[in-house]
């Protein structure tokens, strides 16, 4: 191995991560901050170092079940590890400036060496840097305070390091290879994110099903022995887990020397290198495939493809109408063909789907965890379910439809320059625009709804009259919406919704409309809160007049949606070569 | 005669860097106008205000005498203008029939037409086979017939165009010339940038050169021609083009 290469590469790693910093940050401001960033990185390492030492060497002085301590160390130590690593391989995955092999492809280097050293120098990062450390002196303080047996947590600790990252490079040499066509690209990367997300709740979820219920505890005997046979089959699972899932078995293996077995910790060190080593040659063969250019696709199937483009031209044309040829009703065409264009992209694009599963989750896990505990049933509880729909109303478009609202040209990146050119009034694209996600809020707020009305059993005039707040709740989030977009456009990076080339006072709007955009769904509460009035002081009954105060309400909130839509319109138009700058690629 | 393009005094100021300087354009229609310049001359800047991408500091812009300045008349000459942008404007997420068929509801044409007209300008850009390819899965010539494609669909008559044969394949380029040829003969006005001076000569009946953001020289082809000069003389000429000077890398001439 050639030690000027792996020199060489080490810089170019360096020199990357240096230029991004500048370009990001600007200037040599960037540069200096990441210096300070890796000095920062330097000190937390010696620090998780320093810090685990001392917490492995005072584990008997703090008279502490020490293999209990181990356990929890290391469970949160190797989470953390797998926490980081994956979240940089989310990065390096969507970073365009890796040190890829097909870089180096013409140079005079073997192809072997440059993998594995791409392999060791994708191992710095930061999590390494931040956890491995931790380990490593925690290992380094148990050996000193638990005597020499604890030396095997040494092999334990690298053979798991060494596991997750071969396998995650074998991982990302595979995305690399599907990405090669842009459209499974961001659908990749929209799945790992979701991917990532719904990986994190697991550990609560687990938390959640694996204690008892609030409220549905059994009394007396029987109590003691469900509670027995309960806490004796997670054992066995927690048992068959730890030693079947190689990631568990760093855990596993400290809790087992901290009681004196050594074989889980020797096993579970072979093993890991041993399933490392499985992973680093898978990586190499998938490499050398890649860019050797032998195709993943069987010949079966490649065969076919060819069969259909040849048969393409031949093929009759297709006569039925596509979605966006349809005709809406009550609106112009050229209203019909901009919200049905949108609406189409917006249902393609991985990054809108990525953030409408997130929003999905929310409600899931709401479900799973509001559904083991105790309806409201006193009187009160009952006065409160229409505050309940009205809240489920007010949580889906904050959490769901405004974040689609808040910046709708940013999701159309270059293609705003069709708006800019196109011989349409303003307004009727901002009413295309708006009926593109008309589906999304409406979609959000009935699931919303319908969560709420399960769980809490809301009462049915309750949740009629939400769904007139829904409509007066989306034209006033419509008209806000449309404001910022024209007023504080952002571009979000390709792929993703993540602001980019944003400039001081969108941000800061941003912020503002993120944390103050909530207010502005107060007004649905009026309606609920005048039934509660009328109920209390026995005026009128609650639910006519909360069902009567949301139908006005939403015809207000309509109307004044229609009314200011033409100035908006206008203010578009003064406004979209501004709009043009921020939401586009170019650069003047 | 009548004149498509019209601009007065046009100014464009980017900071301290004026890229457009009082810029008078008159091109009248049914013309086929190349409009040249070294990189950074002012081509693309200029084209940008003309179709609205881009707002002018000052001066004026009439586009089939429409006043760009006011928005009503803008709209009215949009309705008649067809444009190719530098950085193109496709949906991503659409495919190139959905991208068709959205423009030309735009313009406000008749649903059939749209489609018979997509069909046709499909075909004629090779781009029907790729049904299901959205338009970010493109290559950039695909992208460039795409766009070209759209500002055909309404039949305009007046065609900007950026740089239309830049990263384009020969036989793209074929199309791409011989269907603005037949664009010009039935009486539309071509507006084009270009590097390619030889494409430019063939093409065009008149030609403007910009440097630094003026107007160099502007005149039709039979002028330049008179006298047996091409037209990168010509250009070489106005921009101040001198040979490149002997430089040193000796070491090339030497063995290794």
């Amino acid at each position: 191995m050639n030690g000027e290469l792996f020199k060489n590469l080490l810089w170019l790693r360096w020199r990357l991560m240096a230029n991004q910093s500048r370009r990001s940050l600007g200037g040599r401001l960037g540069v200096v901050l990441t210096v300070i960033a890796l000095v920062g990185a330097v000190v937390l390492a010696l620090g998780g170092c320093v810090g685990g030492i001392l917490v492995g060497y005072l584990v008997p002085h703090l008279h502490l079940d020490s293999a209990s301590t181990v356990l929890k160390g290391f469970y949160l130590l190797a989470g953390a590890f797998l926490f980081f690593w994956f979240v940089g391989l989310l990065s390096e995955v969507q970073r365009s400036e890796t040190i890829d092999i097909g870089r180096l492809l013409h140079l005079p280097v073997d192809l072997r060496d440059v993998f594995v050293l791409n392999y060791l120098v994708s191992i710095f990062s930061l999590s390494v840097v931040l956890v491995v450390p931790a380990m490593i002196g925690l290992a380094g303080g148990l050996v000193r305070s638990c005597g020499p047996a604890m030396l095997l947590l040494f092999p334990l600790v690298l053979s798991f390091v060494f596991m997750i990252t071969a396998w995650v490079y074998c991982l990302r040499g595979w995305l690399v290879a599907l990405m090669r066509n842009e459209r499974r690209r961001r659908v990749v990367i929209a799945t790992m994110t979701v991917l990532l997300v719904l990986g994190c709740q697991i550990p609560n979820l687990i938390v959640q099903f694996t204690l008892p219920s609030p409220g549905h505890g059994v009394p007396g005997r029987e109590a003691g022995a469900a509670g027995m046979s309960g806490s004796i089959r997670r054992a066995a699972i927690f048992a068959v887990a730890h030693g079947t899932l190689p990631p568990l078995w760093l855990p596993y293996g400290a809790v087992a020397l901290g009681e004196g077995r050594y074989w889980p910790a020797a096993w579970g060190s072979l093993g890991g290198f041993l399933i490392g080593w499985l992973g680093l040659h898978r990586a190499y063969r998938s490499t050398l495939r890649f860019y050797q250019g032998v195709s993943d696709a069987k010949p079966g199937r490649a065969a076919g493809a060819v069969a259909v483009a040849r048969a393409g031209p031949a093929a009759a044309p297709r006569s039925r109408t596509r979605l966006v040829e349809w005709r809406l009703p009550g609106v112009p065409d050229e209203v019909a063909a901009g919200a049905l264009a949108c609406f189409r992209s917006l249902t393609r694009a991985p990054e809108v789907k990525m953030a409408l599963i997130m929003n999905l989750v929310m409600p899931f896990i709401m479900v799973l965890l509001l559904s083991r505990h105790d309806r409201p049933t006193t009187a009160s509880g009952q006065e409160l379910k229409p505050f309940m729909a009205t809240g489920a109303v007010a949580a889906a478009v904050v959490f769901g439809a405004w974040g689609l609202l808040i910046n709708q040209f940013g999701f159309d990146r270059d293609g705003f320059r069709s708006y800019v050119l196109l011989p349409v009034e303003r307004h009727l694209i901002l009413l295309g625009k708006n009926l593109a996600a008309l589906p999304f809020c409406f979609g959000f707020n009935l699931l919303f709804l319908a969560v709420a009305t399960g769980i809490f059993r809301l009462p049915p005039g309750a949740v009629v009259a939400a769904c007139f707040q829904i409509a007066a709740i989306i034209a006033v989030f419509m008209t806000l919406g449309n404001l910022t977009s024209i007023l504080v456009p952002y571009r979000f990076a390709p792929g993703s919704l993540k602001p980019t080339k944003m400039e001081t006072i969108p941000r800061i709007v941003l912020i503002v409309a993120a944390v103050f955009g909530p207010l502005f769904a107060a007004p649905i509460f009026v309606p609920p809160a005048l039934g509660m009035l009328c109920s209390r002081m026995e005026w009128l009954p609650g639910v006519p007049v909360n069902l009567i105060a949301s139908v006005a309400l939403a015809g207000v909130c309509v109307l004044t949606y229609a009314l200011v839509l033409r100035p908006l319109g206008r203010l578009l138009q003064r406004r979209e070569r501004d709009i043009l700058s921020a939401v586009t690629t170019e650069v003047e | 005669m009548m004149l498509a393009i019209e601009t007065q005094d046009l100014t464009r100021w980017f900071g301290n860097l004026c890229a457009v300087d009082h810029l008078d354009l008159q091109i009248e229609t049914g013309k086929f106008y190349g409009f040249l310049g070294p990189n950074g001359a002012g081509k693309s800047t200029t084209l940008k205000m003309l179709t609205g991408l881009l707002a002018p500091s000052s001066g004026t812009m009439r586009i089939l005498d429409e006043n760009l300045a006011d928005p009503r008349q803008a709209l009215a000459a949009k309705r008649r203008v067809g444009v190719v942008p530098e950085n193109l404007a496709l949906f991503d997420n659409l495919t190139a029939r959905e991208y068709l068929t959205f423009i030309g509801r735009m313009y406000g044409m008749p649903l059939e037409t749209v489609r018979e007209r997509s069909q046709e300008l499909l075909a004629v850009m090779d781009l029907e086979n790729e049904e299901k390819k959205l338009t970010v899965e493109f290559s950039h010539g695909m992208k460039k017939k795409l766009a070209l494609a759209a500002a055909l669909l309404p039949n305009p008559e007046v065609l900007f165009l950026d740089e239309p044969f830049e990263g384009v394949d020969p036989v793209a380029s074929r199309v791409l010339r011989d269907t603005l040829t037949r664009c010009v003969a039935r009486g539309a006005t071509v507006f084009l940038t270009s590097h390619i001076l030889e494409i430019v000569e063939k093409l065009c009946t008149d030609v403007g050169i910009v440097a630094k953001g003026k107007l160099v020289f502007q005149g039709s082809m039979a002028e330049i021609r008179q006298g047996g000069a091409t037209l990168e003389d010509r250009f070489l000429a106005v921009v101040g083009g001198d040979p490149v000077e002997r430089q040193e890398l000796s070491w090339l001439e030497s063995e290794s």
